[in-house]
């Protein structure tokens, strides 16, 4: 089966005045359908920029990123937002809800964008939060919310609309170590269990090391490209969420 | 997005800024009240002088005058006449003729006891006074061919207060009773346009309905007219009578004509002869132009009737028969020609205070491109996440529009809505400061440049229409739209990754 997601000799030079940056040098790295996928490195290694170009946020210098057999990084602005309402869903280190929608609201946003009526995108994105254990939090601004329930908001709103893809840049970046956890294993369970293809960057070596596969940067390459066998991803898993309650409302809702 | 989506997150994102939102929505009521209300001083200056217009007569009859005429023009004669009654447009065409030099008092009753001493008499074509508008009280209009009778008979038409210019000459100069007089109803009750009240009544077989007005019935009695036409030997005034038979009485909504005599051309052509036949004056037989003395643009006077009245057959074709008398040479003059100028010099001074107005929506209209452009700054981040997540370019051009074309429409509505207000308040203004003892004249039409108008007291200061609020709702929407371009365009060149990446 063809990789979903497939790079080719990405390439990525900043002009910063007169000095070159390059942030990313001959990329190439296939992802596979439902793979869980964690990119780390230290700070300044690339990540990011890595996201962001597979996302289509940003055109490569060189090179190409395809993703479900399109090529991302030739379309134009119009065209992406219609590629991401479509296949692509997004998570914030920074959360990023709107602050005068509610929790439901900011869910439903991209059902929005596709033009879904609102009764019935309320509906889903009541359910995408009852998954997360915010059911009480619906119609609450975020203001009104935690940093680990805005997080959740923010995934809830990252699988509404059931993407090919979700993106994430060091989303449990401003949480503590216990909600990280939990948002991690959330994640999880929900890419696994509608078969999403998840990307995340992390700076954490050992929150990559429950993914399928950890792409490992250092000065805009790949040095390492390592796909986790079933033991060890079991054995890595037991022992992160070991001190870790289930949590409320992540077991299957049988939705769908 | 739906429709009603773009909408709802528009309006929200305004209520979300309410402060802000409201004081650029006061530049747009303050300019929107501004121009509605110098508009509606224009249209109620407007409406007055239609109104004075109406008051000075008949927009559809042009008066053709030998004066001022360009050098080369062809005499004002009875085949001009002819020439203009065959011009399209026309319904009818007639000299407006008084003899020069005649002399004469008209009299009747019973050893001449009433006379009018300065009878006014004017010859016109007989098949154009119907067309003239002249209303007929009673009687019948001049017959287009003279019945055969005696020689010095004369069919005339009684103006309808000619016989108030009778004087009872059996009474003093002072007697109170010498003269009756013309009453007018009450201005309040019936404007400007009111008919007199004692004008003469008659039922169907032309009996006088209201005698007790008047010292007799002009219609039902005998008329004498006694021209003098010099002195004998002994220092005696010379006469010679004619027996003036009234055919009928006329209103003719031109006071100077309802309180005359009108005959034929003919009758007053033969009267010209006569008087100039007894008293030895040369006919002048003068065609062709003379100079006038003292004219400065070369125009003459040409030979022939001083005023012929051309009527048109409706309003709107008055510019084209003008233009093509005018082109013929004469001077011309109508009523419609004056209402005409008089709106142009209107329509002027209403631009001007218009384009003052103009200036303070102007200064609305960059409030709201400020607005808009603040907001789109403060929400940078969010257009940043909107756009990450599939928004549609045009959907975040549409809703940033929809702001500020709200904007425009909440200040149209507001600002209409001050407007009447404004207008309901200047057209009391007069009342109220009498109300409260101050006696002021309120002198629009000098706003507009028209000096000295008219004694129309009723006049509005302001009138708003229909077109004007639907004119401002739409002006004013407009404005916020067009102020909202370019902040929707900054706003849809964000970049995305520039957004979501400050933190
Ligand atoms: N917009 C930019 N302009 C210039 N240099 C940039 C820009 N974005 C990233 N870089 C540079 O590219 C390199 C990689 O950055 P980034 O992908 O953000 O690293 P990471 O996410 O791994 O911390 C860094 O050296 C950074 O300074
Ligand atoms: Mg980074």
């Amino acid at each position: 089966m063809a990789p979903i997601i497939r790079t080719e000799s990405l390439r990525k030079v900043y002009h910063v005045g007169e000095e070159k940056v390059v942030a990313l040098s001959n990329i190439d790295l296939s992802i596979e359908k439902g793979e869980f996928c964690c990119i780390i490195g230290s700070s300044g290694s690339g990540k990011s920029t890595l996201l962001n170009m597979l996302a289509g946020l940003e055109k490569p210098t060189k090179g190409l990123v395809v993703i479900a057999g399109k090529k991302v990084s030739k379309m134009d602005e119009n065209q992406l937002a219609l590629f991401r309402q479509q296949n692509l869903g997004f998570i914030f280190q920074s959360y990023n809800l709107l602050p005068q929608l509610t929790a439901a609201e900011n869910v439903a946003m991209p059902l929005m964008f596709h033009g879904m009526p609102r009764p019935k995108r309320l509906k889903k994105a009541r359910r995408e939060l009852e998954a997360m254990g915010l059911e009480n939090r619906e119609n609450h601004k975020p203001t009104e919310m935690s940093g680990g329930q805005q997080q959740r908001v923010g995934i809830a709103r990252a699988f509404v609309s059931k993407p090919q893809v979700i993106f994430a840049d060091e989303p449990t970046g401003n949480l503590d170590s216990h909600t990280t956890l939990q948002v991690l294993q959330t994640m999880m369970d929900r890419s696994s269990k509608y078969g999403i293809t998840f990307v995340m960057v992390t700076h954490e070596r050992e929150l990559a090391g429950c993914g399928d596969r950890i792409i490992t940067l250092q000065d805009g390459a790949i040095i390492e490209n390592l796909l986790l066998d079933e033991e060890t991803k079991k054995a890595n898993r037991a022992e992160l969420f070991s001190g870790l309650d289930p949590m409320p409302g992540s077991a299957d809702q049988g939705e769908e | 997005m739906r429709i009603s989506d773009l909408f709802r997150f528009s309006t929200d994102n305004l209520r979300r800024r309410m402060g802000r939102t409201i004081l650029t929505i006061i530049g747009v009521v303050v300019g929107v009240c501004a121009i509605v209300v110098m508009v509606s001083l224009g249209v109620a200056v407007n409406q007055a002088t239609d109104e004075m217009v109406q008051n000075w007569g008949d927009l559809r009859t042009i008066n053709v005058s030998s004066y001022g005429a360009q050098p080369g023009t062809p005499d004002l004669d009875d085949k001009m006449v002819q020439n203009f009654k065959q011009m399209e447009h026309v319904l009818a065409a007639t000299p407006m003729y008084s003899a020069d030099g005649l002399s004469g008092i008209v009299t009747t009753g019973n050893g001449n006891q009433y006379a009018n001493n300065y009878p006014s008499l004017i010859g016109m074509n007989p098949e154009a006074i119907p067309v003239m508008d002249y209303e007929l009280l009673a009687g019948s209009y001049l017959p287009e061919t003279p019945p055969a009778h005696a020689a010095d008979t004369i069919e005339v038409l009684a103006g309808a207060t000619a016989v108030f210019e009778f004087v009872d000459t059996r009474k003093g100069e002072n007697h109170p009773n010498r003269q009756k007089y013309v009453e007018f109803p009450s201005y309040e009750e019936a404007g400007p346009n009111a008919a007199p009240s004692n004008l003469p009544q008659y039922d169907e077989n032309n009996q006088l309905l209201n005698p007790d007005d008047f010292f007799f019935d002009i219609l039902n009695s005998t008329l004498t007219y006694r021209m003098n036409y010099g002195t004998d030997a002994n220092g005696q005034p010379q006469y010679k009578d004619y027996t003036l038979i009234v055919t009928g009485v006329v209103y003719t909504h031109d006071f100077s004509m309802d309180m005359g005599f009108v005959m034929s051309v003919e009758s007053m052509k033969k009267l010209e002869k006569d008087y100039q036949r007894l008293s030895h004056t040369p006919a002048e037989n003068q065609t062709g132009a003379t100079v006038i003395p003292g004219s400065s643009d070369g125009t003459v006077q040409v030979a022939g009737y001083d005023t012929v009245y051309v009527k048109v057959d409706a309003v709107e074709n008055m510019p084209e028969v003008e233009k093509a008398i005018m082109d013929t040479g004469y001077q011309i003059s109508s009523m419609s020609q004056a209402r005409e100028d008089l709106q142009g010099q209107v329509a002027q001074s209403q631009m001007m205070l218009g384009g003052l107005a103009a200036v303070s929506l102007f200064v609305a209209a960059l409030n709201i491109a400020n607005t808009m452009t603040m907001a789109i700054y403060e929400r940078t981040r969010e257009i940043g996440v909107m756009k990450v997540l599939g928004c549609r370019l045009s959907n975040i051009r549409t809703l940033f529009l929809i702001e500020s074309g709200a904007i425009g429409l909440l200040g149209g509505i507001l600002g209409v809505i001050l407007s009447f207000g404004i207008s309901v308040a200047l057209n009391y203004l007069p009342a109220i400061l009498a109300a409260l003892g101050i006696t002021a004249n309120i002198d629009l039409a000098a706003l507009f440049g028209l000096s000295g108008m008219m004694g129309i007291s009723d006049m509005k200061l302001s009138v708003i229409q229909p077109w004007l609020v639907l004119l401002a709702l739409c002006f004013a929407t407009g404005v916020g739209l067009v102020s909202g371009i370019a902040p929707a365009n900054r706003a849809v060149r964000i970049s995305s990754l520039e957004a979501i990446r400050h933190e």
